[in-house]
């Protein structure tokens, strides 16, 4: 109950928290480039003999390095701000729909040219009366 | 003669296991590109003397298992696994929010796997009889993107808006290449190809940190994310990529693979919007849409990739794409074992088209082997476990690095301020006008003849 009276943002699809966002994105990039730069210097003392094309390519993985331990460490000290839910009846998805600014009519109208197959398929993954607006949904969901 | 055969066959597949081992664990690691990666793993294996068909082998199913596995990256956390993967973030990110990175991920690689089966005796088969068009349609490569950013706006949420900001668009874009080769010698690909993607993101930033648009941007409570069930429609460890994709969907990565095989000297991204673009427009059902969009952005992908390494180094020996001049450039140029100038003595001239394609083939096979099952069967625990575990927080802190590492790389100091002038650009213009990414994308590979057709820049 304590987590839902922090103000969240939403950023890219996702809820986070802006000061941890802005801290995380400051490091990554200040990390990404030391280990880089870090990199090609070290790379350029001992291997100098290296062509300059292998010399910026294993710079690069030097940091790609740095950038995903940045993002491991960021992954421990901000934790996810995202309800994941795994039974379906207790979303409601519709708002998923309302945010990818989607007319539901107007998918219902366009789900009935759809292929069969493609429709067993939205059937098996629990979405297909979320798109046809079928009265079942609307309970299920509620 | 029969036990030379068999020792090569040994090389061949020798060769594919060692290249897919390693690259699809490196596929795993977002944003490596393969010009960094698998071109000096190439380069080592020729100088470490391995035969022609080995050296093939290796190459090609490098990028074959790379390609499976970075989707992994790209579909379900929203990271491109690379920059041939960033046209297919906006779909990638649309699925998520419903549910079905898992859905999307296995439609990707299905896809995939499929084009580059169809790619290789496709482009072989190009190579020895239809090369001569491949310059013809890369001189009308200007006006067909420019007719399709056209096409795309106008369908496009924000439709008239989107269509007046076309030159706009192209005049900046152009504007910011034009200042990097001032200061640098050569233009921006990546940083620009960044900068585009990551635009909705600085847009949402900027909002967020602005004490008059914060409201907008501000939530009571986290999102509420559902993951859809699992879908295995195969028993056993390994899937068959065709009955996971849709009757329409094979038809689609068909055409598509034809497309890209015979536009082999243009760019694989640009392909991979184009036909992504074209293709979405002429679905209307939203699961359809993406599911689709995703389909024949990968299988473009595959396609163009593949094909533009074979079609040049069959055909000619000569770099003459894109990837061929990058990415698979040891295959051309490894001095002082390959040569393509002055005189062509490469495996163009090692092996033979019936070799390029068995191998390539075995290549594909091997490739799809070890990384295809492995992203299938798991990509569902996979999302989950991302879900949970892995906040937005650090996957954009992870992603701030990867923007500055790869901006740098490419053009240093300048190439990052341009990739975020760029994002901050296409930002606004994508959440205040609804001027999509698509449209964008093609707005900047028609820039330079646009603008060479109104106001004479070159």
């Amino acid at each position: 109950m304590h987590e839902c009276k922090k103000i969240y943002i939403s950023v890219w699809g996702d809820t986070v928290n802006l000061r941890e966002l802005l801290i995380g994105m400051f490091l990554g990039a200040i990390t990404g480039y030391v280990s880089f730069t870090g990199g090609l210097l070290f790379l350029q003392k001992f291997y100098s003999d290296l062509p300059k094309g292998l010399l910026m390519g294993y710079a690069l993985l030097f940091g790609i390095i740095g950038c995903l331990i940045v993002g491991g460490v960021a992954a421990k000290v901000f934790k996810a701000k995202r309800i994941f839910i795994e039974d379906s009846s207790c979303i409601d998805m519709t708002t998923a729909l309302r945010e990818l600014n989607l007319n539901p009519s107007r998918e219902a109208e366009y789900l009935k040219s759809v292929s069969q197959d493609v429709k067993e398929e939205m059937k098996e993954l629990q979405i297909y009366q979320l798109f046809s607006q079928e009265k079942d949904h609307k309970e299920q969901r509620k | 003669m029969e036990t030379t055969l068999v020792y090569e066959i040994l090389w061949g597949l020798g060769g594919a296991l060692l290249g897919g081992i390693i690259f699809c664990a490196i596929g795993l690691i977002a944003g490596t590109s393969e010009t960094a990666t698998v071109a000096p793993a190439t380069l080592l294996v020729i100088y470490l003397g391995f035969p022609p068909v080995a050296i093939f082998t290796f190459c090609i199913t490098a990028f074959v298992a790379k390609h499976i596995i970075h989707s992994i990256p790209t579909a379900l956390l929203g990271v491109p696994g690379d920059t041939l993967a960033v046209p297919l973030l906006d779909p990638c990110s649309a699925l998520r929010r419903l549910g079905l990175p898992h859905i999307g991920l296995r439609k990707m690689i299905s896809a995939g796997v499929i084009a580059s089966f169809l790619s290789v005796p496709l482009s072989v088969i190009f190579a020895m009889i239809l090369a001569p068009y491949g310059d013809i349609v890369k001189a009308w490569s200007g006006p067909i993107f420019t007719v399709v950013a056209v096409g795309l706006a106008y369908s496009s949420a924000g439709r008239w808006g989107s269509i007046c900001m076309i030159i706009p668009f192209a005049l900046f874009s152009q504007i910011l290449n034009k200042i990097a080769i001032d200061v640098t010698g050569k233009g921006l690909v990546i940083c620009i190809f960044l900068g585009i993607a990551m635009g909705p993101m600085f847009a949402d930033v900027l909002t967020a940190v602005s004490p008059i648009s914060k409201t907008r941007a501000e939530m009571d409570s986290p999102k509420k994310f559902w993951l859809a069930p699992d879908l295995k429609t195969w028993s056993g460890y390994f899937p068959n990529p065709l009955k996971i994709l849709s009757k329409k969907q094979k038809l689609y990565t068909l055409y598509t693979v034809l497309f890209s095989v015979v536009t082999f000297a243009s760019s694989a991204v640009g392909i991979t919007v184009l036909v992504g673009e074209v293709v979405q427009s002429r679905v209307k059902s939203f699961y359809e849409k993406l599911t689709t969009g995703v389909v024949v952005m990968n299988a473009a992908t595959e396609g163009t990739y593949l094909a533009e390494i074979l079609v040049p180094l069959v055909a000619f020996g000569i770099p003459l794409s894109s990837v061929s001049a990058g990415a698979a450039f040891p295959l051309f140029n490894a001095p002082p074992i390959f040569t393509s100038k002055p005189i062509v003595n490469n495996l163009h001239n090692l092996l033979t088209p019936m070799q390029f394609l068995w191998y390539g083939l075995l290549s594909v096979s091997v490739g799809s082997l070890i990384s295809y099952p492995l992203a299938m069967n798991y990509a569902r625990s996979a999302s989950v476990w991302v879900m949970r575990n892995i906040s937005q927080e650090s996957l954009l802190t992870m992603f701030a690095g990867l923007f500055v590492v790869l901006c740098y790389f490419e053009a240093e100091g300048i190439g990052i301020a341009m990739a975020i002038l760029m994002g901050l650009f296409s930002g606004i213009l994508n959440k205040c006008f609804g001027f999509n990414i698509g449209v964008q994308f093609m707005a900047y590979f028609a820039a330079p003849w646009i603008l060479l057709q109104l106001f004479g820049m070159k």
